[in-house]
């Protein structure tokens, strides 16, 4: 096993008396697609705050790279090689897709803009404001804004939330591709659980903000409490 | 060059090289044609009248001050008479105090101005919201109140004010500042506040701070720390509020309190938002209406009819007045139009 890229030491979130995550430890390593699945409220999206610096945690360490990250600023998490997308798309919507494109890609010295545009079939909507635009090709631009500059680690928070499932399965084969080709680590926080179970290398469950099973998919596919719990008549 | 770069050159408001040259060279030809007639005005118009007109010029320039925020930021400050009364205060104390002349106690007022603006900017940009217009209210509200401390009435003149010594200012002399010929630096002021807020909105910076406006968490998941945009904007905009107040002191030769008080930021935030701040001369077109209805209907009902007028601009025309011609436009400041909606509403 190699050295992990992101290792998350047990890390707890508290909001006021509600305990979003209670001490969870996790390994992500280099060019590896890390799905994290579980059902609402089990501190999926807290998890992926904390590891983009949005969310302070109670307690726990983060590490990235071999850096304690714990308290490192968003900015400063973007500057080491960590990028992320967002549940709700985060974009700009007043600016066309081509300003924003090119404002993020020069801060983050992105030089091969063109190929993540076609690859992500944004070509026809550069000019448009990207408000206007589809929701679906708003994901996509959310994403291009998250990969911009090939990050070490890129976390990406529901990305398929609010996309027919042909849009769903064409950016997991997106997500797939990328991840490969530019051997970049991704933690998948996803709702649809095939998704995950289609492209992850290694899942890890979370329930009530604790840690209830993590493995390979076909592992974890096959563990009954993830059966139980999770998975029901799917698995 | 690629692809993003590319398109957004060729998508420049030019469709085609047949619309390209309309779209380029005859905005550009009757802009310099107005830049030109400007100069001209005091020759055909009544001293009055041109006296109004330059009055009307240097609020203008005020209310672009604040517009800029507004535009770019969506931060609405309600603290600018700070600079505009602080640099007027500090250009007077400078010619009183160490009897400096008026062109270099501008320097020194624009120094002053310049400081006090780093200082607010760096304590209100943090603050999102309404937050940073109630910051901005309250350190505006303290130098209002330290100007009018009669413990320091030999320097500030209190609640009195301070007359400004005669002098020349810049190519004009004492005499012609009074008159019709300080349209002469006005004019200018307002035409490159006007092309500036023009060029800036078509800068890399100008398109960092919309996005900022738009999405200022997504800016910093770029790498992007806003705060130094943001105080940079906040700064260049308060220095702008400075210079329309050393321009009023000049024409008028007084400071009062008045001048650093909340009213006069409302007027200007008035001025922006009735003439629209979607549009570089929105607050322009906002600053002579206010300076109009004040001729026309008088001081006293002045406020009872911005009032009315400025309900109806919120309620009816979001993007303000000149917000009904920009309507079925598509150029990029297109851009800040739906945001721009978002403020208002």
């Amino acid at each position: 096993m190699t050295t992990a890229l992101m290792t998350v030491s047990g890390i707890s979130v508290e909001f006021g008396a509600v305990k979003a995550l209670a001490g969870v430890d996790l390994n992500i390593h280099a060019a590896q697609i890390h799905g994290v699945i579980g059902p609402n409220g089990a501190g999926k999206s807290t998890l992926i705050d904390v590891l983009s610096g949005r969310t302070r945690p109670s307690r726990g360490q983060v590490t990235f790279d071999g850096d304690d990250i714990t308290t490192a600023s968003i900015e400063a998490r973007r500057s080491l090689g960590i990028g992320r997308s967002f549940q709700r798309t985060s974009i700009f919507p007043s600016l066309t897709v081509a300003d924003q494109l090119n404002l993020v890609a020069r801060h983050v010295g992105e030089h091969d803009v063109d190929t993540l545009i076609e690859a992500l079939g944004l070509t026809e909507v550069l000019d448009r404001t990207s408000g206007s635009i589809a929701y679906g090709t708003q994901r996509r631009i959310d994403l291009a804004l998250a990969v911009m500059g090939t990050p070490k680690l890129l976390l990406l928070d529901e990305p398929a939330a609010g996309l027919t499932s042909d849009e769903t399965s064409e950016l997991m084969v997106m997500v797939e591709r990328f991840a490969r080709e530019r051997s970049v680590a991704v933690l998948l926080v996803e709702h649809d659980v095939e998704a995950v179970f289609a492209v992850a290398q290694h899942i890890t469950v979370l329930d009530m903000g604790a840690k209830l099973a993590e493995g390979n998919p076909s592992t974890v596919r096959a563990m009954p409490e993830v059966i139980k719990a999770y998975l029901g008549s799917a698995a | 060059m690629n692809q993003v770069t590319r398109r957004r050159r060729a998508s420049d408001d030019r469709p085609d090289r047949r619309s390209r040259g309309r779209g380029v060279y005859v905005p550009g030809i009757v802009t310099v044609a107005v830049i030109v007639l400007g100069f001209v005005l005091p020759a055909v118009l009544s001293p009055d009248l041109m006296g109004l007109v330059i009055e009307g010029g240097i609020q203008a320039v005020f209310a672009i001050s604040i517009g800029l925020l507004i535009r770019f930021l969506g931060m609405t400050s309600l603290g600018h008479a700070a600079f505009y009364g602080g640099a007027a205060y500090a250009m007077t104390i400078a010619t009183i105090q160490f009897g400096v002349s008026l062109n270099v106690a501008a320097v020194i007022a624009m120094g002053v101005c310049v400081a006090l603006a780093v200082i607010i900017g760096a304590i209100s940009v943090r603050v999102p919201g309404i937050g940073f217009a109630l910051v901005t209210l309250g350190c505006a509200q303290a130098v209002f109140v330290f100007l009018t401390l009669t413990r320091f009435r030999e320097i500030t003149g209190s609640h009195d004010g301070l007359a400004l010594d005669s002098g020349s200012f810049l190519w004009l002399s004492s005499i012609q500042l009074i008159g019709g010929d300080l349209w002469q630096i006005v004019w200018p002021v307002l035409v490159l506040s006007v092309l500036g807020t023009i060029v800036l909105g078509r800068s890399r910076y100008g398109i960092l701070l919309l996005a900022i406006k738009d999405n200022e968490e997504r800016v910093r998941f770029s790498g992007v720390r806003t705060f130094l945009p943001k105080l940079i904007a906040f700064t260049a905009s308060g220095a702008l509020a400075g210079v329309a107040g050393v321009l009023a002191l000049v024409r008028n030769s007084f400071v009062s309190p008045v001048d650093a008080d909340w009213f006069t930021t409302a007027y200007g935030v008035i001025a922006a938002m009735l003439g629209g701040i979607g549009s570089a001369i929105g607050p322009v077109v906002g600053a002579y209406l206010i300076v109009a209805v004040r001729e026309v209907a008088g001081l006293g009902q002045l406020n009872l009819y911005l009032g009315v007028a400025f309900i109806v601009v919120i309620a009816f025309l979001p993007r303000g007045f000149m917000g009904i011609r920009l309507r079925p436009s598509r150029r990029p400041a297109a851009q800040s139009e739906q945001s721009e909606q978002e403020n208002l509403s």
